[in-house]
């Protein structure tokens, strides 16, 4: 049962057994005082009669006339209190004249017995009192009548009125054992009823609430698994109830926060270990705000640039640069901001003391949910030792090779000048020696001229021009140049192209030649006498693929990923030809990449290779 | 007879172009660095110039200047022999004015010689004008 139900029910009796017995002590108490009266007034009357007996002796026998009054009035009493007793009603001068009750039946043949004999006592009485005593000297008869009966029935009155009396109390004793009985009766019910409430307060709410405060001191101390076992259906079976669901809550939403916070912990171990990754990179490590304002600063910037990390934060890295031209920094804003790319460049930069320094670097916009950026990571490496080194390197090299050009020059010319017989005839061995020595002298030309321009690719200087060029041209001019090469191999040009020779370019004519000159050249090279080399060109979506496709030794499958390294040369190759720089695809990979276009190739060793580059289509 | 004016330190290589030149039946004057080009010039006016631009004391570029900027000599043909193959060197020499550019390794010597021949047979007068004109 509910409890609030339980405890209505219970106070509503409590309410009522108070009310009653209350209304029962105050019932007994006008009982009490009822009964009294009613003990009293018979009482009186017994002690009246005998007084009505001594006033009519003394009227009588003393010839009292003052007694007449007092027989009187003991009579009028007597009479008022009788009937009073009998009918109901006050009994004047009892008990501050309380109303009396009528004389219940069972006690009613007690009293009527009594009022027979009162009434002839009465009415002889009255004659001793209205009568004059004396008639002529002489007793009155009828008052000497009355008397007789009296002194006759005094003792009988008495016996009379005694019975009333003991009737009246033996009938207030009972009533007072009757309500000596519904007291007890009423105690008991009370003890009961406390006694209930307390073993049900006990039951249905005291040990449960003792088990519910175990149960939350369990889960105070971290035992979420505990369960407390109240099964009691009220309000206390309720609380227990939610906690129970409370600490399944909590055991739930408790690990999932355990499993969030070491998640957070691990994100904070790695989040540490950039954070000093970046740190200890001797390379220069820059955060931005989407403007640019920087928000980090490693401490190799603070080497590299001269200023202090906090002087830098909240500062633009305008702080060491500036030093460029202002189209160069709005190229960089416009790739990294505008089309949202990485930056990757050279930069000239200023330290704090004023030294200029060359770095290499890179700029990438990190986006957030919307692809907006969010900041820019910047990435710089101080390159200027590697540029002096590098500088000294290219300069020592084109000197060397310059220097080396000249005698070479020297030879091949003078050669020349032999074999025109100016100088008068040349015998047919001696023309043989001089072939040969220019076939060396022109290998060792090739290669010099081929270290030049892989050092003036290295060194990055001139910028692609752009050109329109027809496939037709190209390839025309091509198999013009390399004719003389493929005939002395006794290997055949084929250009395939055929209609779709009209299709145009847009791009560096120099350098594209250059690329499918190095193409045909070693297509010619790694052929023998009578293959075939073929010429072709697709368009497409990305752009105008042309492609040089031999029948010859091809490249072996372990080395294919090397052969655009510089002086790389794949090991049958070597074996063909011992005397290649290993510089020609490494010069056609770099100046493929100063035009935008991809180079590609395929290859079975021993059967074919066919190298592509990808012109694209010029964007803008 | 045409006079060609060969400029070129190298011994050798002079010599070859003189060979070559004379048995094409020119006269050649010959000079091993731009002071000594700048003499000959004065001395007597060539009907084309083959100028090396690496030398000693004054350079190539440097007689090249000289040349286009004197009104007498800028009509002469200049053809610019020179082993400096790249193309800074090569833009640069042509727009100060020379009307050829030979990478000597690169040719053989019959090919300048057929170079030098459209110019002093009259076919082909110098074209050229320095840019800053």
């Amino acid at each position: 049962m509910r409890l609030h139900k339980k405890f209505g029910i219970l106070f509503l009796s409590v309410f009522l057994v108070d009310i009653g017995g209350l209304s029962l002590v105050y019932h007994f108490q006008s009982l009490e005082k009822t009964d009294t009266a009613v003990v009293d007034a018979s009482g009186r009357n017994r002690m009246l009669s005998q007084r009505i007996g001594f006033y009519a002796e003394q009227i009588v026998r003393k010839r009292s006339e003052e007694a007449k009054a007092e027989l009187q009035m003991a009579i009028d009493l007597h009479d008022i209190s009788f009937y009073a007793l009998k009918n109901g009603g006050i009994a004047s001068g009892i008990a501050n004249d309380v109303l009396l009750p009528p004389t219940p039946k069972d006690l009613l043949p007690v009293v009527l017995a009594s009022e027979e004999l009162w009434q002839q006592y009465k009415e002889r009485a009255g004659v001793i009192v209205r009568e004059p005593t004396v008639i002529n000297g002489e007793t009155n008869p009828q008052v000497v009548a009355a008397i007789d009966f009296i002194e006759k029935n005094g003792s009988e009155m008495l016996r009379k009125n005694n019975e009333m009396v003991a009737a009246y109390v033996h009938r207030s004793q009972r009533k007072h054992r009757n309500i000596l009985v519904i007291f007890s009766a009423v105690i008991l019910i009370f003890v009961i009823t406390a006694g209930f409430i307390s073993y049900a307060t006990r039951r249905s709410i005291l040990q449960p609430l003792q088990r519910l405060g175990i149960g939350i001191r369990e889960i105070e101390t971290g035992n979420l698994d505990y369960c407390i076992d109240i099964k009691t259906e009220n309000e206390v079976g309720d609380l227990a109830r939610s906690f129970n669901e409370m600490a399944a809550k909590l055991r739930t939403s408790y690990s999932s926060l355990r499993e969030k916070v070491r998640e957070a912990e691990r994100e904070a171990e790695n989040v540490k270990k950039f954070y000093e990754a970046a740190e200890a990179a001797a390379e220069q490590i820059i955060i931005t705000d989407a403007d640019g304002g920087i928000l980090y600063a490693n401490k190799a910037a603070q080497q590299i640039t001269g200023f202090p990390v906090r002087d830098m934060i909240g500062k633009r890295p305008s702080l060491w640069g500036k030093q460029m031209s202002s189209a160069f920094y709005a190229t960089m804003w416009k790739i990294i901001k505008d089309e949202k790319k990485t930056f990757h460049g050279e930069i000239k930069n200023r330290r704090k003391d004023g030294r200029e320094y060359v770095a290499d670097l890179y700029i990438s916009p990190i986006f957030d949910a919307n692809n907006n950026v969010k900041f820019f990571v910047g990435i710089e490496r101080d390159i200027t030792k590697e540029k002096e080194l590098e500088k000294l390197r290219v300069d020592f090299l084109a000197l060397a090779s310059h220097q080396l050009c000249t005698p070479l020059s020297g030879i091949k010319w003078l050669i020349d000048t032999l074999n025109r017989t100016i100088l008068g005839p040349v015998t047919p061995r001696q023309k043989e020696y001089l072939h040969q020595i220019y076939r060396i002298n022109e290998r060792m030309i090739k290669l010099v001229f081929d270290m030049l321009n892989a050092l003036r690719l290295d060194s990055g200087v001139t910028a692609a021009k752009r050109e329109k060029l027809s496939v037709a041209a190209l390839y025309g001019e091509a198999l013009v140049m390399m004719e003389p090469a493929a005939k002395d191999r006794g290997v055949v040009l084929r250009n395939a192209v055929g209609k779709r020779a009209g299709m145009m370019m847009e791009t560096d004519a120099a350098i594209l030649r250059n690329i499918l000159e190095c193409f045909v050249s070693n297509a010619i090279q790694y052929s023998n006498s009578g293959q075939e080399v073929i010429l072709d060109a697709q368009e497409d979506a990305a752009g105008i693929t042309l492609s040089v496709q031999d029948s010859g030794i091809g490249i072996p499958a372990a080395e294919r990923e090397k052969i655009f390294e510089r002086f790389y040369r794949a090991s049958n190759a070597k074996k063909m030809r011992p005397d290649g720089s290993g510089l020609g695809l490494y010069i056609a990979a770099m100046l493929a990449k100063r035009i935008g276009a991809a180079i590609t190739f395929a290859s079975e060793e021993g059967r074919w290779s066919s190298f592509r580059v990808c012109v694209p289509l010029w964007a803008g | 007879m045409v006079r060609v004016l060969v400029v070129e330190d190298e011994d050798f290589l002079r010599q070859a172009l003189q060979d070559n030149l004379e048995s094409d039946g020119c006269t050649v004057d010959v000079a091993s660095h731009g002071e000594e080009a700048l003499e000959r010039l004065r001395a007597e006016r060539p009907a084309l110039i083959l100028l090396d631009l690496l030398m000693p004391k004054k350079d190539g570029f440097f007689v090249l200047e000289e040349i286009r900027k004197n009104p007498e000599w800028s009509s002469i043909p200049v053809i610019v022999l020179s082993n400096l193959g790249g193309d800074t060197e090569i833009k640069r020499a042509m727009e100060m004015g020379a009307d050829d550019y030979f990478v000597k390794s690169q040719h053989p010597i019959e090919e300048v010689m057929e170079k030098a021949k459209e110019y002093f047979a009259g076919r082909k007068g110098t074209t050229r004008r320095p840019a800053a004109e």
